[in-house]
């Protein structure tokens, strides 16, 4: 009964107190748990638990702790539970011994009853975590033109590392503003870091952090923010210099391809306009300002053009004294030389060129003669005597005039290279060069000297016809040659040897010295032709001399020829060449358009 | 001959020369040498004991882990250290009041007392089949680096004397040290490898920190 009666009165109270329980929901505390001890300087160190369910009753924690050597019953409690903050336990200066294991253990109490927590076994030498570190300072620098950033700080104030008591390493970290991640360097036990490689116009944030020997790092301390300002890095400065060199070569290329290529370039951009081209029509004497040189030439005598001016026959004879030099006579006679050569050292401005003007025999010739030919008489008796030479058999030749006397030769040597003349559209000039020398007088070469004075005078190939000891001349009408005009120049005929050669002397203004054996010349007028050996003259009223003229005229000259001044009279026998014949205003003949019927 | 000779003179002379040693940059007898020369020693002497310490952190939660899978159990004995005689200042200004001979004397105590429990750890360890080769080597450097610690220690503290940094009146201690260390000894042999290694990283440390503590009171300039 009463056994029955005390396990009754067990259940019955532990139904109670379960239903206390339920009903007002208080236990003894749950069991604390230590979190951690931490020393800043190693000469203090606080530890800070966890409290468990407090059971709805209040409920204090106290920390006990006993220390290594001392008896084991001498538990002590936490001398200071506030300064470290809730649930904390601080131990200052007087109740700190290193190198000394603590076993630290809280106890959590209510009315209910307390609970212990798990002991902890600290050695504060190995417990130290430092504070941050302070005086953050980062300065920008150069060095060799490169910018580096010095970053210094201080240990934090209460670790003493002075004494040696504490020994720091550091830790700094940095990353641009806009940088995701933070660029960590160990910079050992000292104050002092240099960070290279930054990138400029950017603002930094720098950090420290320190840890003693064995122990804890510390927080990383507070943000120091920095910029760093745009400059012209070195770097590039070389990658400019190099850009420029690269650019300098590609221009210097280009320029020298286009100076190479500078022709076809032009041609391809600006394709050059074809310029107008007339026959005839020489731009050297539009040059030089001559418009009535051009317009002669381009075969027109006078302006407007007639349309006869193409059929013209064009033909000279020019003779090339470039040798001039070897016609000198031996004898050196200084009056002709004088001569030969003054009047060869005019410059012929048709040198190479088929010329209408030229200091020499001008003959007008009829519109309608093709062809012309000068007799040129040659004693082949005579010394020096010239002859002509026939270079090639086609049209356009040459002719070369070989001399091979001694004695001057107005012709000049066969050196000299006659050059061709297209035949020009000029029209009524031809010149005539007689030959005086062949004749083997002195005398006789005086007239035709000049002929040979101009330079590179042309000769008009023809295809020669080599009678007897005269040599005709032909003139093919083939290309006009256009060459300047110059003033007309008289010839002089000396006299009518008995070979019935015109022995001419050109009429040179300012003559020097006359020999006085030619005193007395004056000109004569052709007044007509007989047959193809004859020029009839006619002789001034006051001429001197005449009368062998007029006997030799009076003897050849049929009847029917008056003599007048100014004109030709007379008939003769119908040639078309006659027909074509004009008179100049000045009354002489071209005899080239007289001799044409042959 | 006597040319070969006189080659040969002056070549002995030459290698003479080579093996002398660098010597420090002041030998002769100034205050302010003498202090650079001390400063190095001090600068040796503390990297030494700064590996030694490492080099027993490690040995020490090595066989933590072998021996003791459970760290900070309640009823955990902690046997005292055989060196726990030996009076060490444990504050920081405990450390301060005490002066440069009585620190030194310390530390030259702490390491003499140590010198043969290590040699008896590292032959005890030697045989052990289950410690890796690495753990062997470690405690055989262990047992090496203590020696040469005391042997630089001891140098330092008779360049010390010799400048007037520190007085002559150590030389009076040692023969009761040597007495303490056999006793000591005996007592470590039945100390577990493990306590015994903590024991001795804990000893490191306290001769790092006073090492340390002397050199930023004698040589303040560098690193203090």
């Amino acid at each position: 009964m009463k056994e029955a009666c005390g396990a009754k009165c067990v259940l019955f109270l532990l139904f109670v107190q379960t239903w206390l329980v339920e009903n007002t929901g208080h236990t003894s505390p749950g069991k604390p748990v230590l979190l951690r001890c931490r020393s800043p300087e190693k000469e203090t160190f606080a530890c800070w638990w966890q409290p468990g369910s407090d059971g709805g009753l209040s409920t204090n924690y106290s920390l006990y702790y006993t220390m290594e050597g001392s008896r084991e019953d001498a538990v002590h409690e936490c001398p200071d539970y506030k300064t470290a903050g809730l649930n904390s336990c601080y131990f200052n200066k007087t109740y700190t011994s290193l190198w000394i294991t603590y076993t630290i253990s809280v106890v959590a109490q209510n009315a209910l009853g307390s609970k212990s927590s798990d002991p902890m076994f600290v050695d504060v030498a190995y417990i130290v975590q430092p504070h941050k570190p302070e005086n953050i300072s980062a300065e920008l620098r150069t060095q060799d033109q490169k910018p580096y950033l010095m970053v210094n700080w201080d240990p934090p104030h209460k670790a003493d590392t002075k004494s040696g008591w504490i020994t720091l390493q550091y830790e700094i970290r940095l990353k641009p503003e806009k940088g995701a991640e933070w660029e960590s360097h160990y910079a050992g036990q000292q104050k002092q870091f240099n960070v290279f490689s930054l990138h400029p116009g950017e603002v930094y944030l720098v950090q420290v952090r320190c840890k003693p020997d064995h122990g804890f790092w510390s927080e990383w301390s507070s943000t120091t923010y920095i910029e760093i300002p745009d400059y012209f890095r070195p770097r590039d400065t070389s990658v400019w210099i190099l850009i420029a060199v690269l650019s300098l070569c590609i221009f210097l290329i280009l320029a020298w391809t286009v100076a190479i290529k500078c022709n076809s370039i032009k041609s391809y951009l600006l394709p050059p306009v074809p310029g107008p081209k007339i026959i005839g029509f020489d731009t050297q004497l539009l040059k030089s300002g001559k418009s009535e040189d051009l317009l002669n030439a381009l075969g027109c005598q006078g302006f407007p053009p007639t349309s006869d001016c193409e059929d013209l026959l064009v033909e000279f004879l020019e003779v090339d004294d470039s040798d001039e030099q070897k016609l000198v006579m031996n004898e050196g006679k200084d009056d002709l030389e004088g001569r030969v050569k003054s009047s060869g050292n005019e410059v012929d401005n048709d040198s190479g060129r088929g010329s209408c003007n030229s200091h020499t025999l001008l003959l007008e010739v009829s519109n309608s003669s093709t062809k012309t030919f000068a007799q040129v008489g040659g004693n082949s008796n005579n010394k020096g005597s010239v002859k002509l030479s026939r270079k090639s058999s086609t049209n356009g030749k040459l002719l070369s005039f070989e001399t091979t006397g001694e004695k001057t030769n107005t012709w000049p040597t066969t050196n000299s290279s006659f050059l061709l003349a297209r035949q020009s559209s000029c029209h009524n000039i031809s010149k005539i060069h007689r030959e005086a020398s062949s004749l083997g007088n002195k005398a006789d070469m005086h007239g035709n000297t000049s002929t040979a004075q101009s330079k590179s005078k042309e000769y008009r190939e023809l295809p020669s016809t080599v009678s007897g000891d005269q040599k005709t001349w032909f003139a093919d009408e083939k290309h006009a040659p256009l060459l300047p005009f110059k003033s007309v120049e008289y010839v002089e005929v000396q006299k009518l040897n008995q070979q019935s050669m015109l022995i001419l002397k050109p009429k040179t203004e300012g003559h020097k010295s006359v020999p006085p054996e030619f005193i007395g010349q004056e000109y004569t007028k052709v007044s007509g032709v007989v047959s193809d050996r004859v020029l009839l003259l006619l002789r001034d009223t006051g001429a001197q001399g005449s009368s062998d003229t007029q006997e030799g005229k009076n003897q050849a000259v049929p009847p029917s020829l008056q003599c007048q001044v100014g004109k030709m009279v007379g008939t003769f026998p119908a040639s078309p060449a006659l027909e074509g014949m004009q008179l100049a205003a000045s009354g002489y003949v071209d005899t080239a358009a007289v001799l044409q019927s042959f | 001959m006597r040319q070969v000779s006189v080659l040969f003179l002056v070549l002995v002379c030459l290698d003479l020369e080579y093996r002398i040693t660098s010597a420090p940059i002041c030998a002769h007898g100034d205050a302010g040498c003498h202090l650079l020369s001390v400063s190095d020693l001090f600068d040796r002497v503390i990297q030494h004991s700064n590996r030694m310490h490492s080099l027993s952190s490690d040995l020490h939660s090595e066989f933590e882990k072998y021996f003791l899978p459970v760290r900070n159990q309640i009823g955990r004995a902690t046997r005292k250290c055989h060196t726990s005689r030996i009076l060490t200042p444990n504050g920081k200004e405990n450390a301060q009041r005490t002066d440069r001979e009585e620190l030194t004397q310390v530390i030259l105590r702490l390491l003499v007392s140590w010198m043969d429990p290590l040699l008896q750890f590292h032959q005890s360890v030697a045989h052990n089949e289950e410690l890796s080769n690495f753990s062997r080597n470690k405690a055989l450097e262990l047992s090496d680096m203590v020696h040469e610690l005391k042997n630089g220690v001891e140098k330092m503290a008779e360049k010390m004397q010799l400048l007037g940094i520190i007085s002559n009146s150590l030389n009076g201690l040692f023969p009761a040290e040597a007495s303490l260390s056999s006793s000591a000894s005996n007592e470590a042999r039945h100390m577990r490898d493990y306590e015994l290694l903590r024991c001795f990283q804990r000893d490191s440390d306290k001769v790092q920190n006073y090492l340390k503590i002397l050199k930023c009171r004698i040589v303040p300039e560098h690193g203090c």
